[in-house]
């Protein structure tokens, strides 16, 4: 059924600095209910490039490209999202009179082994040779995407987009953990509890949004990166950077689902040349970034390629205008002073 | 082959307490009946095929003693899957369905006008969930606290499973089915099978719809 709104998010990749604030705040406001979400993290950061969250999501495909759609495979909770562990605080601390000797924290269970995982095991590894060495960071939610691949999966009826702003949500009581929203959604953004033995997913803060208030991710963040809005308000920042500026792509575009959280590509420093001098190329190459984001699920690689380097002309086009003292409406956007500024909800 | 015999179940009367234990006195002048699950449903999300390569053979034994009814089920089970801990585990299952208030009804979960009443066992579950359905993708546990009265015995063992589902002959509520002496009921059988085989919802293999005598 089409929905009558359909909420977006934009992330600005330029402002994202690694901090897992959204993580947290999604974390302790969601998914710490029970033993069966110790492993969820509805939003996660992970390192670019880098394995991701669940370790190797993109290859485990999903209902868009698999010829047989039961062989998609379900990642485990110790080797796919890591193993939950917890750390000796209150000895560290002597908060509850603790162990005199320890003195260093230490996991439980250990993390080791070729198995061991967890969400942004891979913190800040990227790739590339020093001194051209790269990475940036990915901050990632369910896509509460326009053709969710997650409602069609479901025999149930159970998975639904609700109509009011096209946010996706698993009707608890309906669920009966068939798990075949995990495998049809390529982005792996649905969880299942072992506790509670059903499907879990982000609920874009519903209730938040009821309020209107934003999504705790994007109020709590400390680099302020997420813009909020509805896509058929054309005052949104939202509908002004997507639609009007075009310079937020979508994640994996070719998987088909037309997913509703957009990127702006991450700019970064100049490479150095081998005597130390600055290149013209930009550290995280061009075509590193054509993977992952581009806007119609039908461009090719080259096509992204270009439409991303685009983009970098656009927004430096605007600094320069900020710099020599012009007015820029993108820079506007891009600098949010409130809440307001920045959720439109 | 699908429909060619319906199989008749007859659950005897055995005066006195029926423990829940196999080797409880009570099943051994129970007739066992061995019934053919041959209807196979192949599901992947929402999509159903249907495909009749499979038999499943389940013997059946039913008793009563006046107050509580017990089925006695046992199959052949190569491994047993009691666990859904993790994203990949999937655990073996069995089903009963019954019209709830109509003498026949759709197999597949019944229908809207001719809702059915379902027991489930699953190897995982501290106790059978009684269920009912009103057509394909609406079973439900019933919601009423009396209707989950259901208690039950399994074992998995040198490549078997048995299982026996004990319930009040008496409808907890209209939620159940009430199981009266000298009635015939229509009730059918489902089982999947977990671990590899990875079956659930859909994806599973049923009986025809048999007939059951309270006797």
């Amino acid at each position: 059924m089409p929905v009558k709104r359909q909420i977006r998010m934009v992330a600005d990749l330029n402002k994202c600095l690694g901090c897992h604030t959204c993580t947290m705040a999604c974390k302790t406001m969601w998914t710490d209910r029970n033993k069966g979400q110790m492993h969820m993290y509805w939003n996660n950061v992970e390192t670019r490039p880098g394995k991701g969250y669940p370790k190797d999501w993109e290859t485990q495909g999903g209902w868009f490209n698999a010829q047989d759609k039961s062989a998609i495979p379900l990642p485990g909770i110790n080797q796919g999202y890591g193993a939950p562990w917890e750390y000796n605080y209150e000895d560290v601390m002597k908060t509850k009179g603790g162990d005199a000797k320890a003195s260093v924290l230490v996991p439980s269970p250990e993390h080791s082994g070729k198995d061991a995982y967890a969400s942004n095991w891979d913190e800040d590894v990227g790739e590339g040779t020093f001194p051209n060495t790269f990475y940036f960071y990915l901050p990632r939610i369910c896509n509460h995407c326009t053709d969710p691949p997650c409602v069609d999966a479901c025999p149930r009826q159970a998975v639904y987009k609700r109509e009011e702003d096209g946010i996706v949500l698993v009707e608890q009581a309906r669920c009966r953990g068939y798990r075949y929203c995990i495998k049809g959604c390529p982005y792996k953004k649905i969880y299942y509890n072992p506790e509670e033995k059903i499907a879990q997913k982000c609920i874009f803060c519903y209730p938040r949004i009821e309020q209107p208030l934003g999504t705790f991710c994007a109020t709590q963040c400390v680099g302020r990166i997420h813009h909020v809005g509805y896509a058929d308000d054309v005052n949104s920042g939202v509908y002004k950077l997507i639609d009007k500026w075009k310079v937020a792509l979508r994640l994996h575009p070719e998987y088909k689902t037309e997913p509703n959280v957009f990127y702006i590509p991450p700019l970064s420093p100049a490479t150095y040349s081998p005597e130390g001098a600055l290149g013209d190329n930009q550290r995280i190459p061009v075509e590193v970034l054509a993977k992952l984001f581009g806007d119609t699920p039908d461009q090719t690689l080259d096509q992204r390629a270009s439409r991303i380097l685009e983009i970098f002309g656009i927004l430096q086009a605007e600094r320069e205008k900020v710099a020599k003292g012009e007015h820029s409406e993108l820079i506007d956007i891009l600098i949010p002073h409130s809440e307001a500024d920045r959720i439109q909800v | 082959m699908a429909g060619s015999t319906v199989a008749e179940i007859e659950a005897a009367y055995v005066p006195g307490i029926i423990a829940l234990d196999p080797e409880d006195p009570a099943w051994q002048n129970v007739t066992e009946t061995a019934v053919v699950f041959s209807r196979r449903l192949n599901e992947v999300g929402a999509r159903i095929t249907f495909a009749s390569d499979e038999n499943r053979i389940v013997r059946v034994k039913a008793a009563h003693n006046g107050i509580d009814v017990f089925f006695f089920f046992k199959w052949i089970a190569a491994t047993e899957n009691s666990s859904v801990d993790d994203y990949p585990l999937f655990a073996d299952a069995f089903a009963i369905e019954i019209p709830l208030f109509t003498e026949e009804s759709f197999l597949w979960m019944g229908a809207m006008d001719k809702p059915v009443n379902i027991i489930f066992w699953r190897a995982d579950l501290s106790k059978p969930e009684n269920i009912v359905g009103g057509g394909m993708g609406t079973v439900q546990e019933s919601p009423d606290a009396a209707s989950q009265n259901i208690r039950h015995y399994q074992r998995w063992a040198d490549g078997e499973w048995r299982v026996i589902i004990a319930r009040p002959m008496s409808a907890a509520s209209e939620n159940q089915v009430s199981f009266l002496r000298g009635k015939s009921y229509r009730i059918a059988f489902a089982n999947w099978k977990g671990g590899v085989y990875a079956e659930r919802g859909g994806h599973k293999i049923v009986s025809e719809w048999e007939i059951l005598s309270i006797k």
